[in-house]
């Protein structure tokens, strides 16, 4: 998807779409099979896997403590595989254009930077964690328990002494507040029809969550 | 010991780099402009990269350290102490020879770049590696710094160490120099006649070449040496 507007207003709907029920999760993962490459999106298949685990156990525990653990799981899962495509997606520039677009050259530029800044300290931060992969293997350690803290300190160094370079460049090119950008987007027709797709699978999260609701108060009102 | 490099490929993004040849025990000098491929070539020695095609041989090579660029990346302790045990060091000796005594508590980015490329060199410096690849060990260091761990440097005769670097004033002696070119890496041979072939030599050294006063090495005694030959 090449229209950044509609890639994150699709994100964000389908996010909500996954969160309120079962059925919505159901048609945001066929929306995903439909409109996205798949797999492609995965590009670091340990994080994923590491993600969904850690997910699983959270679940696992909701599933013995009130019975919700399977529905959890389920639904979080695919809002990650949302966030992993939209994150997959991402060109340099994107959430510039989008910011300027959505809320103009003064705070929409503002957040459009801060919104560019964390996608590239996330890409550093994966570099950096395997640079610190390469520095235990080269040391015959290995990442454990153990390095859990070091590893942690030194990528929240890296990131720190990061932000801080780019704190001083912004200040010394004159940078304030705000900032001039002609915002640009290629619009493809398939773009537009995932776009509108998105519609349906709303519409089928939502109407069994209504009827909840509905049957939630009939309930309510016959019990008062 | 050796390596054998044959008719290896290494592909990083859209760069490709081509390399040949073997590695035996001594020091070795791998030169080459900034982005040339020192640093590839380096992580696939130390089987880091993958390889496009060929293969690397590592005869009699039982441990093998490779030191990067940057030293903050290969920083694993909490405190400059841990970080000469996670090296397999005592930290009493390391600290004596890095000039940074009664800051073992600290942490290692306490300090600045140049001081902990000399701690990380000075820990590397104290283990015996068979193989031991040095990506640009003279960055960040003023130039008394560079002399000490050229001399020290010289002293590993029964190992193979291999150096990459773009340095060009301060070299320690070296047994062969091979330089990368386009993305080919040459080898260039044993000193004097090498420095002959070296088209990445140092201005200085070219201008004694061109004046029939070939230093036998490139160490800055050497070359001094030469320099003072009449």
């Amino acid at each position: 998807m090449q229209d950044v507007r509609i890639r994150i207003g699709a994100g964000t709907l389908l996010c909500c779409a996954a969160f309120v029920s079962l059925y919505g999760a159901a048609a945001v993962f066929l929306w995903l099979l439909i409109f996205t490459p798949r797999l492609q999106s995965l590009r670091r298949l340990r994080l994923v896997i590491g993600t969904v685990v850690m997910i699983g156990i959270i679940s696992l525990l909701l599933q013995v403590i009130n019975g919700s653990g399977f529905s959890y799981f389920i639904r979080v899962t695919v809002i990650i595989l949302i966030g992993l495509w939209v994150a997959g997606e991402y060109q340099p520039g994107d959430f510039l254009n989008l910011g300027v677009w959505l809320l103009g050259t003064g705070i929409g530029f503002d957040l459009g930077l801060v919104a560019e800044m964390g996608m590239q300290s996330f890409a550093s931060l994966l570099d950096d964690l395997d640079r610190i992969r390469l520095a235990y293997s080269l040391k015959r350690a290995g990442l454990n328990i153990k390095s859990v803290i070091p590893t942690g300190t030194l990528l929240l160094h890296l990131e720190l002494a990061r932000a801080q370079d780019n704190a001083e460049l912004l200040a010394v090119r004159g940078y304030r507040c705000g900032g001039q950008l002609t915002p640009g987007f290629t619009t493809s027709v398939l773009d537009v029809i995932a776009g509108l797709s998105v519609i349906v699978v709303l519409l089928i999260a939502v109407f069994p969550f209504v009827n909840f609701l509905y049957f939630d108060s009939e309930l309510l009102r016959g019990l008062l | 010991m050796k390596i054998v490099l044959d008719r290896v490929n290494v592909m990083r993004d859209n760069f490709s780099l081509t390399a040949h040849g073997e590695f035996s025990d001594g020091v070795h000098l791998v030169s080459g402009a900034v982005g040339s491929g020192k640093s590839t070539l380096a992580l696939a020695i130390a089987n880091v990269l993958p390889l496009e095609s060929g293969s690397i041989s590592r005869c009699g090579i039982e441990s093998m350290m490779l030191s990067l660029q940057f030293p903050e990346y290969q920083v694993t302790g909490l405190t400059l102490a841990d970080e000469c045990f996670s090296w397999g060091c005592e930290p009493a000796e390391i600290f004596l020879s890095s000039e940074i005594q009664g800051k073992e508590h600290q942490s290692p980015f306490t300090l600045s770049r140049g001081e902990l490329k000399q701690l990380h060199l000075s820990c590397v410096l104290n283990k015996h590696y068979d193989l031991l690849l040095l990506d640009e060990l003279f960055s960040s260091m003023d130039c008394e710094k560079k002399q000490k761990f050229c001399s020290r440097l010289s002293q590993r005769t029964k190992s193979i160490t291999i150096i990459f670097t773009h340095e060009q004033a301060i070299l320690p002696k070296v047994d062969r120099i091979w330089e990368i070119i386009d993305g080919v890496l040459h080898d260039r041979g044993v000193p004097p006649a090498a420095i002959e072939r070296w088209c990445g030599a140092p201005p200085f050294i070219k201008k004694l070449v061109a004046s029939g006063k070939t230093p036998r090495n490139i160490s800055l005694n050497e070359v001094l040496e030469a320099a003072c030959r009449t």
